[in-house]
C-alpha cells in the first residue's frame, strides 16, 4: 500500500470562520424580541408576570431588608426600632441553638469535632489515584458511628465499646497515610508494609497481616490515651437543632441501606418464605404514612413492653425512619436489579459465582450505577423527613426553629426563624442534588470513585 | 384548659392499667433512677421555656423541680418528657412518666376516667376573649354572630359552646391547631375575636406589633384549675406530688423564702418554720421523704410567690423577663388577699 505523503506546503482545506448572525437576529434585543415579546400575547403575559413578581418580591425585599433589623435583645425592641420589618435579631440570638439544640454550651466542639471528622475520613473518597477508597467508604460506615456516638454521647465507656471507638481514631489515621502512600507512590500502605516484611512475594492476603498488627497497636495506644480524659455524659435528650438533624438523616440512611439491599434481595428470592415475608413487610410499611409509623414506633411499642421501661427516644425515631427509608430504598435497589440483564446472571454462574458472590461482584456494583440518582434523591428526602421527629417531641432543627418563639422575650417570632430554616433546607437539598447530578454525568456508581 | 385528648388511646391506657400495677413504688422507683421523669407539654410562654443555653424554665417545669428537690434534693435531676398530644396518657399510666404538669385543668372525666389522679392547683386560670379595640366590642356578650379562633381539642370549645348557650348567643368557632397561624388570621381579621386561657391571651397580646390595639375582655367564661396528674393507685406518690405544692404556698404564709430560709434554719422564728424545715416534728415521715424535703424545695426552687413573680410576673431582676400578669386581685394571689391560693395547715 503506497504511504500517502502530505508535504506542509500542500494546500489544506480550511473552512472560513463562520459570519456572526445579521444584527437583528442576535444580541440581548433579539432575545428579548423571540422570548418575551413576540407576540401581543405574549408581551401581555410578560408584562403581567414581571408584575406579579414585583409584587410580590418589593414587600418582601422591604421587610426582609430595607426595614429588618439586625440589633436587638427583645422582640419588643425590634419593634421598636422598626414596625414593618423582619426581626432578624431574634434569629441571631437563637443562632447557636438551632444548630445544636440543648446540647451543653460547654460541650458543641465535640459536635463539631465530629463532623470535621466525617469530612476528613470521607475526603480520600474524592482524591485521585487512592487506591483504598473501598475500606475508606466501608470503615466509614462500620467503624466511624462507634467514634462518633463516643464523641458525641461522652461518659465512661466499658474496654469492649471503647476499643471499638478508638478502632476509629485508628482507622483514620491508617487510611490516610495508605491514601497519601497511594497517591505519591502508587503502592498503598498495605503493599509498602508487605514489601518491609518480605510478603510482597507471598499469597496477597497475607498482606493483610501487618495491617491487623498496625490497627491493634494503634487501637491500643488510642485506648490508653482517651482512658486519661473523661468527656461528660450528653443524654441523647439534649441533642438537637441542625446536630440533631444530620445524626438523625446520616444514620437512618445508613441503617436503611444494608436493610433496603437485603429486604430486595429477598423480595427477589427463590425461598417463599422469604419472598413472602420481605413483600408483606415491604408493602405494610411503604402504604403507611410515615407519621403514622413514628407514633406507632413512640406509642404503642412501650405499651407492649414491661411497665416502666425506658426507652431511648432518638433510638426509637431512627428505627421508625430506618425502615421507612428501607423499605423504599429496597423498591429502588429491586428496580435497578432488574435493569440488570439476564445474561449478566447467566455469565456470572457460568464462571462458577454461587449466589452472594454474583450478587455482590457482579450485580450489585452495576444496578447501583443505575440507581445513584434515585439513591440520591432519596437522600434528600429523608433529610427532610427527619422533621417530622418535632412532632413527636424532639428538638431538631424545625423544633428548635418554633421553639424560639415561645418565651417573653421573643414571644411570636416565627416567621424570621421559619424563613432561615426553608433557606437552609434549601443550600442543604440544593446542594446534594447537584452533587447527585454530577454523579450521574460521571456515570460512575458508589462503588466506582465517587 | 391545653388537653388533646385521643380517647382511644385513654382507653387503651386504661386497659392496660393492670401490667403498669407494678410492684416498686413510684417514689423507690425515682429515688433508684435518681432523677425525676416529669411529663410537660409543648413549649408555651410563661409555663414551659427555653433559655438560649438549653435549660427548661417556667411556672410547670418549677413543679417538677421542686418535686425532684424534695424526693433527691437536687433541683436539677430532671429528665422533662416532652410527649405528643395522644400519647400523654398512655406515657403516664404505662410508668414511663412519673408526673405530668402541662397545663392541664383538671375535670371530672380526666380525674376519674383516665386512669389519672390529680394533685392540687398550681395555677387557676380560666378562659377569656380578645378582640381588636377598634371593633368597639366591650363585652363578651356583644360577640352575638361573631366568629371566634380557637384551638381544638381543648375543654375551650365546649366552654365557648356552652357560655354561647348560656347567653343565648351564637358563637362561629374557627378552628386552628398552631398558635402562630391562629394568631396570624386574628391580625389579618379572619375572625372577629381568639379566646384560649386569660395567661394565655396575655402572652398572645404581648407579641402582637401594636397590643394596645388589642382588648382582652371582661368576662372569663370557666374555670380551669391547672396542676399535676400522676398515675391512679399510688396514693404515697400523690401525696408528695400534693404536697410539695403545698409546702411552696406554705412558706409564703409563713415568710420563707430561697434567699432567707438558710438565716431562718439557723434562727427559726415560729415553730411553724421548724417544724416545716423539718427541725421538729415528724412531718416527713408519712411522705417517706427526708426531713429536709420542704427546706430543700425553697432553698433551691424557692416559694410560691418567688415562682410566680419568676415566670407569671416581672421576671428576675436583670434576667429573662417575665409573663407581666399582675397576681394581686388574681385568684392566685393568696388567700389572705383575697385570692384562692391556699394550703391546708402543715401539722
Amino acid at each position: 500500500m503506497a504511504d500517502v505523503v502530505t508535504k506542509s506546503s500542500d494546500p489544506v482545506f480550511t473552512p472560513m470562520p463562520s459570519r456572526p448572525a445579521p444584527v437583528g437576529q442576535r444580541g440581548v434585543i433579539h432575545w428579548f424580541k423571540t422570548r418575551l415579546f413576540y407576540s401581543p400575547a405574549s408581551t401581555i403575559f410578560t408584562l403581567v408576570t414581571l408584575y406579579l413578581l414585583y409584587s410580590i418580591a418589593a414587600p418582601f425585599y422591604d421587610w426582609a431588608v430595607t426595614n429588618a433589623v439586625w440589633e436587638a435583645s427583645t422582640r419588643r425592641e425590634c419593634f421598636d426600632k422598626n414596625m414593618n420589618g423582619a426581626c432578624w435579631a431574634g434569629v441571631i440570638h437563637w443562632f447557636d441553638s438551632y444548630l445544636y439544640g440543648r446540647f451543653p454550651v460547654s460541650e458543641r466542639w465535640r459536635a463539631n469535632l465530629g463532623g470535621i471528622l466525617l469530612i476528613l475520613w470521607a475526603l480520600p473518597i474524592w482524591l485521585p489515584r487512592v487506591s483504598n477508597k473501598a475500606t475508606v467508604l466501608t470503615t466509614m460506615v462500620v467503624v466511624y458511628p462507634f467514634l462518633a456516638v463516643f464523641l458525641f454521647l461522652g461518659g465512661d465507656w466499658p474496654l469492649v465499646p471503647r476499643a471499638f471507638a478508638m478502632l476509629g481514631v485508628s482507622f483514620l489515621i491508617v487510611n490516610w497515610c495508605s491514601a497519601i502512600l497511594s497517591m505519591t507512590t502508587a503502592r498503598n500502605l498495605a503493599q509498602h508494609l508487605g514489601g518491609w516484611f518480605g510478603l510482597a512475594d507471598k499469597h496477597p492476603s497475607t498482606l493483610l497481616y501487618p495491617m491487623v498488627a498496625l490497627h491493634a497497636v494503634l487501637t491500643a495506644l488510642a485506648v490508653v490515651v482517651s482512658y486519661s480524659f473523661t468527656l461528660p455524659y450528653v443524654e441523647t435528650g439534649s441533642w438537637g437543632g441542625l446536630f440533631l438533624t444530620f445524626v438523625i438523616a446520616i444514620s437512618s440512611s445508613l441503617f436503611a441501606f444494608p436493610i433496603g439491599i437485603l429486604l430486595a434481595l429477598g423480595r427477589r428470592s427463590d425461598m417463599p418464605v422469604v419472598r413472602i415475608s420481605c413483600t408483606t413487610f415491604i408493602e405494610v410499611v411503604r402504604s403507611m404514612p410515615l407519621v403514622t409509623l413514628l407514633f406507632m414506633v413512640i406509642v404503642l411499642l412501650p405499651l407492649f413492653m414491661p411497665a416502666g421501661t425506658q426507652f431511648n427516644k432518638l433510638m426509637q425515631a431512627l428505627i421508625g425512619l430506618s425502615l421507612f427509608t428501607a423499605v423504599y430504598l429496597a423498591e429502588v435497589v429491586r428496580s435497578g436489579m432488574q435493569a440488570i440483564p439476564e445474561g449478566q446472571y447467566e455469565a456470572a454462574s457460568a464462571l462458577g459465582f454461587g449466589y452472594w458472590r454474583a450478587t455482590y461482584l457482579v450485580i450489585m456494583p452495576q444496578a447501583l450505577k443505575t440507581m445513584t440518582p434515585v439513591l440520591v434523591t432519596h437522600f434528600i428526602g429523608n433529610l427532610k423527613d427527619t422533621t417530622l421527629v418535632s412532632i413527636i417531641g424532639m428538638y431538631d432543627l424545625l423544633g428548635m426553629l418554633n421553639v424560639s418563639g415561645q418565651n417573653p422575650e421573643w414571644n411570636g417570632l416565627y416567621q424570621e426563624p421559619l424563613l432561615f430554616g426553608t433557606v437552609l433546607f434549601f443550600v442543604l437539598c440544593y446542594f446534594m442534588s447537584l452533587y447527585g447530578r454530577h454523579l450521574e454525568k460521571r456515570g460512575s456508581g458508589v462503588s466506582g470513585g465517587i | 384548659m391545653k388537653f388533646l385528648y385521643a380517647k382511644a388511646l385513654g382507653i387503651a391506657a386504661l386497659a392496660l392499667m393492670p401490667l403498669a400495677a407494678n410492684a416498686a413504688s413510684t417514689l423507690e422507683q425515682v429515688k433508684q433512677r435518681g432523677s425525676v421523669n416529669c411529663q410537660v407539654g409543648r413549649p408555651e410562654a410563661g409555663t414551659f421555656m427555653l433559655s438560649n443555653d438549653g435549660v427548661w424554665y417556667g411556672r410547670d417545669v418549677a413543679v417538677c423541680r421542686a418535686v425532684a428537690a424534695a424526693v433527691l434534693g437536687d433541683a436539677s435531676k430532671v429528665q422533662f418528657q416532652i410527649v405528643a398530644g395522644g400519647a400523654r396518657f398512655t406515657s403516664l399510666a404505662n410508668g414511663e412518666s412519673d408526673l405530668m404538669v402541662r397545663a392541664a385543668t383538671n375535670t371530672l372525666k380526666r380525674e376519674t376516667q383516665l386512669g389519672l389522679d390529680f394533685t392540687t392547683v398550681n395555677f387557676y386560670d380560666g378562659q377569656g376573649f380578645m378582640v381588636p379595640k377598634s371593633s368597639g366590642i366591650k363585652s363578651a356578650l356583644e360577640l352575638d354572630g361573631a366568629t371566634v379562633c380557637m384551638d381544638p381539642g381543648t375543654t375551650g370549645v365546649a366552654n365557648v359552646a356552652d357560655y354561647a348557650s348560656r347567653n343565648k348567643i351564637t358563637i362561629k368557632p374557627l378552628m386552628f391547631q398552631d398558635r402562630q397561624v391562629r394568631l396570624a388570621t386574628y391580625l389579618k381579621g379572619g375572625c372577629d375575636a381568639i379566646t384560649t386561657d386569660r395567661s394565655g391571651l396575655a402572652s398572645d397580646r404581648a407579641s402582637f406589633p401594636v397590643p394596645e390595639d388589642h382588648e382582652i375582655l371582661p368576662e372569663t367564661i370557666s374555670k380551669e384549675p391547672l396542676g399535676a396528674f400522676v398515675r391512679q393507685g399510688d396514693s404515697q406518690w400523690r401525696n408528695i406530688v400534693t404536697w410539695v405544692v403545698h409546702a411552696m404556698v406554705t412558706a409564703e404564709e409563713i415568710g420563707l423564702t430561697s434567699k432567707n430560709i438558710d438565716e431562718m434554719k439557723a434562727h427559726p422564728q415560729s415553730t411553724d418554720q421548724s417544724r416545716f424545715m423539718g427541725l421538729e416534728g415528724d412531718l416527713n415521715v408519712g411522705l417517706g421523704l427526708s426531713p429536709e424535703w420542704a427546706y430543700n424545695i425553697i432553698k433551691h426552687v424557692g416559694n410560691y410567690g418567688e415562682v410566680y413573680e419568676l415566670y407569671m410576673g416581672k421576671g428576675p431582676e436583670g434576667g429573662p423577663k417575665g409573663m407581666d400578669i399582675p397576681r394581686a386581685g388574681s385568684l392566685n394571689a393568696s388567700y389572705r388577699d383575697g385570692g384562692l391560693i391556699f394550703a391546708p395547715p402543715f401539722n
